[in-house]
């Protein structure tokens, strides 16, 4: 059978381990041996719908041994969590500490346990048992987060727990195929709703925590023993109803922790450290991909994310399949749905994806009518304009008009790294204009890099400095071009932290700032400051090197290396910083702000695609502007 | 010169050069040390003799290193000493020798001392009583001393300047500003936020201390700043000179923090002890800059591309007068425009200069070097 068709609502589990290259790839050969089972067991199906199976029960005990393989790319997160707790610290030290020591234990006693409730409960234990079995598969083979220090010992005994649970009883789990059409549905609705109440009753919203909750008492090795208890009840709903009331205490547990690090901007989300095992079952690979690539800043950068997002929905759109009973465009937002929260779990939407989405949405309301093929042509028509025209043509607008800014003998500072400056910055240089460019960068992220080696690549000569020389190098410089995240309403400059440094500097000494923006990256939004909306960024990435006094090209080099990598690494394996030890101090915290705000007077003007304009007109282009374009 | 004193000049030349000593503290106090040997173990007899011998063991030190402005200071902190030490001697004399003449003005008069200067020369034959070296080794000592209480003469005014529940900005790390908050956190419970500085990254060294202190202390990076700028009760610095003009050389970043401070009107507090005051000017803002490493910035295994880019790695900022609220020094609180009169009190006028021509000579070869 062709397991595109199949795919559908569900989450095409082979599809999502192919094309996401981390955790849960060595899955894809598995997967792909066993297709059918590979959607039609899915672990969000076995935890969501605990009740369901049993009354479905041993349906089809054939397809069960296949699925022990498939399901394992969920299961084999568990290790992950740990060592995620363990990086961030946010596990009470000591439940750790016994997590760890008693994991192996736990692991090679749960067999027998689960094997003795498989009797009693049948279906829905067996079920379970085989998905711990999956880390079997999967889990030890791959992933750099799967290395946790507990992963060897829980999964030989979740191994056995597996391969128990296969042996002994006829695993039960429901198969998809097995149902018909009208059940498959309802159980779509059943985890729909599901979701929406985990969402209400204060459970975190992302899969992942949610996989944990209900994973944890299945999978063997839970931190908490009194968990693995919760198993022994009959009751599915008693289960949760303890296993969610822990976790919340957990979680505000948590959350408290993470305030006391966070202090001034408690206000804002913790860092978010998204996995594949944060997703959502029924979301289409290519979301989930993006999604991980901006949780670990792959993809960085207002332009970049938004047109990633696009072309991730385009290729989910293309995809879909309409379930019965309903359209297409009736039912694409319930089904882009998930898939957006998703992205906001793996990091805080940008301005302009946020736009971006909100005008397919546009889109899709307006056009509910259309034939299902009509809709679907449509709307891949209008995310591909929008991308052309929006983004694409902009930026190419935006680099003619800002040409007429670039002069023989400038010395233009730039911030950081923005797609459309180093595109303006390398059209002038192609067109022949003589001119110096000076890159400001700063930490953690210097993305000032990219746009030194483009630029210097092209030849185009070039002084590099960090932001702590701002006032060194600001004598010299006659324009500053800046990149925007944003542009709010009441034309304060949404941006890179530490651009508003920049432009203050060069407001200071009477330098012109120019703020390169497209339109859709305006927002509605007003802001007076840098707190009340902001991101905080890994802290880590803040704990420097072995070697911080004037920081040795060795290892900053390690850092760098380790940089690309999943930015958790960093403080984890680097030589002792400084700072290596501040989670252990009381008093020490980090703070790592992605964006700052930088007020409209020091901006002098704004290129757009509508022209040039002062950065306090953002409303009125909202206003007037825009309605009119659109048309 | 001895020989004994000439070896410990030489040695203290080279590690100014090496700069194995660096710190405007530890800088002011071997200039000190070194000075008293000089002064106590070498033959004198006449104010020029002296004055000359003090002024080129300083102008070594001072080549070895211009931009350790402290030691010039301290230098001419030392001659001025020498100066009064005299003055008063001749004062002392005058009045024996001629009784009806009151004595003429005290001696902290500074329209005294510039006519008194040129007149001095003229009773180069006086003979001066024996006691005068001994005088003047105790007051240099007395510099010393003060030197050395100057963190708890600055720290004690901590209460003063810092209320509950406030938060304070810093940036790098400046011993004097440690002790200041440390002496704080006694007494009041306030939070600290620390810019790193990048690429020295002595903000994290500072945090790491204060936090040991028990202070609720933050880490930001340096482009936090401005962001977080609007939530800060006070900015507190530390310096590596004060200039005549009360502008700061201060570790690189302390401009754009002392001018986001300035743009959310939040004051900025220099804590500084007064051997940092410098009677010089800046008539050029890189003056006293140092020019680092840059391989702290982009390191040499990026060499493609080193070698088609510039690297700058200013170690000090320049922050002018009009970004800076206040000075607390060991003497108290003084505004930017107080100094020129510290700078009497401190110096002679005729030393200020001494070094100049020096200074411009050898600022261009040390940048060669």
């Amino acid at each position: 059978m062709d397991p595109k068709k199949k795919t559908v609502g569900f989450a095409p589990d082979n599809d999502a381990s192919s094309d996401i290259p981390s955790p849960g790839s060595s899955n894809n050969s598995s997967a792909a041996t066993s297709p059918v089972s590979a959607f039609s067991n899915t672990p969000d199906l076995d935890h969501n719908s605990n009740s369901n199976s049993r009354s479905v029960g041993s349906s089809s005990s054939s397809t069960a041994p296949k699925s022990i393989k498939s399901s394992g790319a969920r299961s084999s997160y568990e290790p992950m969590k740990s060592s995620y707790e363990e990086q961030w610290g946010l596990a009470d030290r000591v439940s750790q500490k016994a997590h760890k020591m008693a994991s192996p234990r736990e692991g090679g006693q749960f067999p027998k346990e689960g094997g003795k409730k498989e009797g009693k409960q049948g279906g829905k234990t067996s079920g379970l048992g085989i998905q711990a079995s999956g880390s079997v598969t999967s889990g030890g083979s791959d992933g750099p987060h799967s290395a946790g220090p507990n992963s060897a010992g829980s999964q030989s005994g979740a191994a056995a727990a597996g391969q128990k649970g296969g042996a002994q009883k006829p695993p039960t789990a429901p198969s998809q195929k097995s149902m018909t059409k009208a059940e498959r549905r309802e159980l779509q609705e059943k985890q729909k709703a599901e979701k929406a109440a985990r969402l209400a009753s204060g459970l975190p919203a992302s899969g992942k925590k949610a996989a944990q909750v209900l994973a944890q008492p299945n999978s063997g090795f839970s931190p908490n023993p009194s968990k693995s208890l919760a198993t022994s009840f009959p009751g599915a709903e008693a289960e949760k109803a303890m296993a969610g009331g822990g976790e919340s205490t957990n979680q505000t547990k948590r959350r408290e922790k993470l305030t006391k690090e966070i202090g001034l901007f408690a206000h804002l989300d913790p860092p978010k450290f998204a996995n594949t095992a944060s997703a959502p079952k029924d979301l289409h690979p290519a979301v989930v991909n993006v999604g991980l690539q901006m949780a670990q800043f792959k993809i960085c950068g207002a332009n970049a994310r938004c047109v990633a997002t696009m072309s991730a929905f385009r290729k989910a759109i293309q995809d879909y399949q309409t379930p019965p009973n309903t359209t297409l465009s009736r039912h694409m937002q319930t089904y882009l749905n998930p898939h957006i929260s998703y992205l906001v779990t793996c990091r805080p939407m940008a301005v302009s994806m946020g736009n971006a989405i909100r005008y397919l949405k546009y889109e899709i309301g307006k056009n509910l009518d259309l034939p299902d093929e009509d809709a679907r042509a449509l709307f891949l028509e209008k995310i591909d304009n929008f991308i052309r025209d929006r983004i694409t043509m902009a930026d190419q607008v935006i680099t003619s008009l800002g040409l007429q800014k670039i002069q023989d003998g400038d010395v233009i500072l730039t911030y950081a790294r923005s797609s459309v400056v180093q595109g303006l910055l390398l059209a002038a240089h192609a067109k022949g204009i003589k001119f110096k460019v000076i890159v400001v960068d700063s930490r953690p992220r210097f993305e000032g890099k990219q746009l030194l080696r483009a630029l210097a690549t092209a030849g185009v000569p070039c002084t590099y400095v960090l932001l702590t020389a701002i006032g060194h190098v600001m004598r010299e410089v006659n324009k500053v071009i800046l990149g925007a995240h944003s542009l709010l309403s009441n034309g304060a400059l949404y941006s890179r932290a530490g651009t508003a440094v920049v432009a203050m500097s060069a407001h200071e000494r009477k330098i012109p700032v120019i703020v390169c923006c497209e339109t859709y990256k305006f927002s509605d939004r007003v802001q007076l400051d840098s707190f009340v909306q902001n991101e905080i960024g890994n802290p880590d990435e803040l704990v420097n090197d072995a070697n911080n006094n004037f920081g040795h090209s060795s290892t900053r080099w390690q850092e760098s290396v380790r940089g690309g990598l999943s930015s958790t690494t960093n403080g984890a394996t680097g030589a002792a910083g400084v700072l290596s030890g501040w989670k252990e101090s009381r008093d020490l915290k980090l703070l790592n702000l992605l964006y700052d705000l930088t007020p409209s007077e020091f901006v002098t003007v704004v290129i757009t695609e509508v022209g040039l304009i002062p950065c306090t007109s953002v409303p009125v282009i909202l206003r007037e502007f825009l309605p009119m374009m659109q048309q | 010169m001895s020989k004994g004193t000439n070896d410990l000049v030489d040695d203290l030349v080279a590690k100014l050069k090496r700069r194995q000593l660096v710190g405007s503290s530890t800088v002011a106090q071997a200039t000190l040390k070194l000075l008293i040997v000089v002064i106590s173990k070498n033959n004198w007899s006449k104010p020029n003799e002296l004055l000359n011998l003090v002024k080129s063991v300083g102008q070594k030190l001072i080549e070895a290193n211009p931009t350790e402005l402290a030691v010039g200071n301290i230098v001419r902190r030392v001659l001025h000493v020498i100066r009064e030490e005299y003055r008063e001697a001749e004062a002392e004399k005058d009045a024996n020798l001629n009784e009806f003449q009151p004595a003429p003005l005290t001696t902290s008069s500074s329209m005294y001392n510039l006519l008194g200067e040129t007149g001095s020369a003229s009773k180069d034959n006086v003979h001066y009583p024996s006691s005068l070296r001994s005088n003047i080794i105790q007051e240099i000592r007395e510099i010393k001393d003060d030197l050395e209480n100057i963190y708890d003469q600055i720290k004690n005014q901590a209460s003063l300047h810092i209320h509950s529940n406030e938060i304070i900005m810093t940036i790098g790390r400046s011993k004097t500003v440690e002790e200041f908050l440390k002496m704080a956190a006694s007494k009041r419970k306030f939070q600290v936020l620390v810019a790193e500085s990048a690429p020295s990254y002595s903000g994290q060294e500072m945090a790491l201390e204060l936090s040991k202190a028990g202070i609720e202390t933050t880490v930001i990076p340096d482009s936090a700043v401005f962001a977080v700028m609007s939530r800060v009760n006070k900015v507190i610095l530390g310096t590596h000179a004060v200039l005549a003009n009360g502008g700061l050389i201060a570790i690189s970043g302390s401009h754009m923090m002392a001018s986001a401070a300035k743009h959310h009107s939040i004051p900025v507090v220099v804590c500084t002890g007064l051997y940092k005051l410098s009677p010089l000017y800046p008539y050029d803002e890189d003056s006293f800059n140092v020019s680092m490493n840059p391989d702290s910035i982009l390191g040499f295994e990026e060499g493609d591309l080193i070698e088609k880019v510039t690297v700058t790695n200013p170690y000090y900022d320049y922050v002018s007068p009009t970004l800076v609220d206040l000075f607390l020094t060991n003497q108290g609180g003084h505004p930017p425009s107080y100094l020129y009169r510290l700078i009497i009190e401190n110096y002679d006028p005729n030393d200020q200069t001494f070094d100049l021509s020096t200074m411009a000579e050898t600022l261009p070869k040390k940048q060669r070097a």
